[in-house]
């Protein structure tokens, strides 16, 4: 083991005896508590930390988290778009400490499945005796040629993790010259949030739209359509003239050139599978996805990259008692959403709480709820409630989209409901 | 009953309610958009904590049925059958109103006070467990109560004959602005 090293040897000795201790006193006091460790501090994993402490207060829980602030995704095309601040998306975990929660800064780096422990990068180890997995996605990097995180982090934003890469996207569309072209390069299914790419073309075309109006995005399509097209559409035409000579939006699918194959950072070129050349003054290039690297490199990802889990429990397929919630997990129908992971993570809550019970687990519900802000006074809605059947997570038939063709009340009515939505899933998910 | 019974009953229920996975199972999916216990952080999506439970039944039936404009209650409404709304009305019955400050202006405050006393509060009792009232509208959120008196006022939402005519009284004497100074009146109920 190359990160053997002397600390942390100490540290596994340590909690090696601490256990040990634990386990053959007599003390009333220290009676074995059972260990809750969660890898991921997003959606999923601190709504996970939050309602297993919640259910049962003697679980011993502690959060793996990598950075000492969450900027979430969701509404972090607003900030892209210039709508709100990059304070209004940021959370701490000092709320959720207050459950009792320990929480670690630090990274996970391996699990070890049979003796049942996770080590981090400065050498610590957590022994559990339930892991829930929630790590969310990482990047295929290899796929799109010319492209590196080192770029990324630098001159050609994802921004499909939020914080410095959201900043960065906005002071670039910020120091854009009026009559620039956007490009926003959509990966290929399956990735987080499938409305996300086409919303944050919304919000920068009505950012362009009164600051740099001879300006246009550019959406480079890999496949012939998208997710919820005609809403898209119907409030593109409304309101950025799309279709027209004019249109702050343009949009090319695989068969005209849509499909990326090569960046050229240095000229700012995207080169497609097809030949074409589309040049640009900013890139956001959203690269292919898969499950966050932990859940990779601990062979918890089938061949697709991502995490085959029960439906009834969000136990891995392939390992016991790992957990795996959130995008990292195969839930379809259930989209790869904040709300999914939020609503999968108290599920998951239940189940661990009442296996370390001695309890059967109930047969779950799961509801997901989706804003996409379009515009101004413009939203548009996914909402759904999903059951469980024939131990698969299935849809049957309460949920739908915002119908087409709506007033502009009802699409102000959304945007409304929309901020309301994202006040109250982040506080469920970080207070 | 005294004050103390109603407090150690409110407190058993509540207990109750949180021992249950099953009920958990069911409401804690409406907290991502109605806040925790039902207590929305606004701008728009209503507080639904201590809603009378009859109300809140008849709510979620004409969600189902499409007898209630919606956005996404009308969907998700139909997951459900009756005995599960009922469990869900008892459940956030017992959660406890938690108003927030909103922006009003003193001068509409001032003038809805009086007429609101006049056309709406006998029906609209504090008191949501006399099982007369709706939801909670004072302290209710001022985006959600506008969004609701318009479409009673377009007649989009049905409203029971004896509230429309009384609306009808209160534009005719008072003015339509009239029902804008009634909804700063009921957003600063709870502003200290
Ligand atoms: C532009 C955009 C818009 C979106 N809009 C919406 C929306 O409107 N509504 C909606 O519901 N969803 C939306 N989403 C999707 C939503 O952000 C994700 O689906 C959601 O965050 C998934 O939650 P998660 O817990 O799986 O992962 P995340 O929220 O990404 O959390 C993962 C956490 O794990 C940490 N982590 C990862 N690996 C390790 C490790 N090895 N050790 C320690 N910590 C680790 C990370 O630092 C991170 O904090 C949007 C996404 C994008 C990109
Ligand atoms: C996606 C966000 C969202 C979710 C999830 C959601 N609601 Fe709603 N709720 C709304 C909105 C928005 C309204 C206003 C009506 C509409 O537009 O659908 C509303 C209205 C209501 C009302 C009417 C309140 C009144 O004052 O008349 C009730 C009752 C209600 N919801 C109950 C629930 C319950 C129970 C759940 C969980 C099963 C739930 N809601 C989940 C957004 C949501
Ligand atoms: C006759 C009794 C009565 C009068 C008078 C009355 N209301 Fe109501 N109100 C109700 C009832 C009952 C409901 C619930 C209606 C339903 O469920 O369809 C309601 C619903 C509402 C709602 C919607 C609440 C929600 O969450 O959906 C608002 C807002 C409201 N009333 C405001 C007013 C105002 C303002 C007035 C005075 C102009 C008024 N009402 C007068 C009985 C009354």
């Amino acid at each position: 083991m190359s990160n053997f090293n002397r600390r942390h040897f100490i540290k596994v000795a340590a909690s090696v005896t601490a256990v040990g201790i634990a386990g053959c006193t007599t003390l009333p006091k220290l009676k074995a508590e059972k260990r809750v460790v969660v890898i991921g501090g997003g959606a999923g994993g601190a709504t996970a930390a939050k309602y297993i402490r919640k259910n049962d207060p003697t679980i011993e829980v502690t959060l793996i988290e990598a950075h000492k602030y969450h900027y979430t995704c969701f509404m972090s095309n607003e900030v892209i778009g210039g709508e709100r601040s990059i304070q209004s998306i940021k959370f701490s975990y000092d709320k959720l400490a207050g459950y009792g929660i320990n929480i670690v800064h630090d990274l996970a780096i391996e699990i070890e499945p049979i003796s049942k422990k996770v080590t981090t990068r400065n050498g610590d180890v957590f022994y559990y005796d339930r892991l829930v997995v929630a790590p969310g996605i990482d990047f295929k990097w290899n796929e799109v040629e010319g492209y590196d995180p080192q770029i990324a982090s630098i001159k050609i934003p994802h921004a499909w993790k939020a914080g410095s890469q959201t900043i960065l996207l906005r002071k670039q569309l910020e120091a854009m010259q009026d009559g620039g072209t956007v490009i926003i390069s959509v990966p290929r299914r399956p990735f987080r949030c499938h409305p996300g790419p086409y919303e944050r073309a919304s919000l920068i075309a009505h950012y362009l739209k009164t600051h740099k109006p001879a300006s246009k995005v550019l959406i480079l399509e890999p496949s012939k359509t998208f997710a919820q097209q005609k809403l898209f559409v119907q409030a593109w035409k409304r309101l950025y003239g799309f279709g027209t000579k004019n249109s702050l939006i343009d949009w090319l699918p695989a068969a005209e050139g849509g499909k990326v194959s090569e960046l050229d950072a240095k000229n700012m070129i995207i080169h497609s599978t097809s030949g074409e050349q589309h040049k640009a003054d900013v890139i956001n290039l959203i690269p292919p996805q898969q499950a966050g690297n932990i859940a990779v490199v601990s062979d918890l990802v089938n061949g697709s990259g991502w995490c085959p889990v029960h439906h009834q429990t969000f136990e891995s397929m392939r390992y016991k008692d790992i957990h795996v919630i959130g995008d990292a997990s195969i839930a379809k129908p259930m989209p790869k959403s904040g709300y999914s992971a939020n609503s999968q993570a108290k599920v998951c809550a239940i189940a661990i709480v009442r296996a370390l019970q001695g309890k059967e687990m109930l047969t779950p519900n799961f509801l997901n709820a989706c804003y996409a802000v379009l515009g101004k006074d413009y939203a548009i809605s996914v909402a759904a409630v999903y059951k469980l059947e024939n131990n698969k997570i299935t849809f049957k038939g309460a949920g739908g989209l915002s119908p087409m063709d709506a007033s502009e009340e009802v699409r102000r009515r959304e945007l409304l409901y929309a901020h309301s939505w994202y006040n109250n899933i982040t506080q469920d998910i970080f207070e | 009953m005294n004050k103390f019974k109603l407090l150690l009953l409110a407190s058993l229920l509540f207990n109750t309610a949180w021992a249950s996975d099953e009920l958990s199972m069911l409401v804690d999916n409406c907290t991502g958009c109605h806040g925790k216990e039902g207590n929305s952080l606004g701008p728009a999506i209503p507080i639904i904590a201590s809603m009378n439970p009859n109300t809140f039944v008849k709510a979620m039936q004409e969600f189902k049925n499409g007898e209630r404009p919606a956005t996404v209650m009308k969907y998700l409404a139909k997951a459900y059958t009756n005995a599960e709304f009922k469990q869900m009305a008892d459940y956030f019955a017992n959660q406890k109103f938690i108003p927030n400050e909103q922006i009003v202006e003193l001068d509409r405050v001032a003038r809805g006070k009086v007429v609101y006393g006049k056309y709406c509060q006998m029906c609209h009792l504090k008191n949501v467990y006399t099982g007369k009232g709706s939801t909670i509208i004072e302290g209710q959120w001022m985006d959600y109560l506008r969004l609701n008196l318009s479409d009673f006022y377009t007649g989009i939402r049905d409203m029971p004959r004896p509230i429309q005519l009384q609306v009808q009284m209160l534009v005719k004497a008072e003015g339509e602005d009239s029902i804008e100074d009634i909804i700063h009146y009921l957003g600063s109920v709870y502003n200290q």
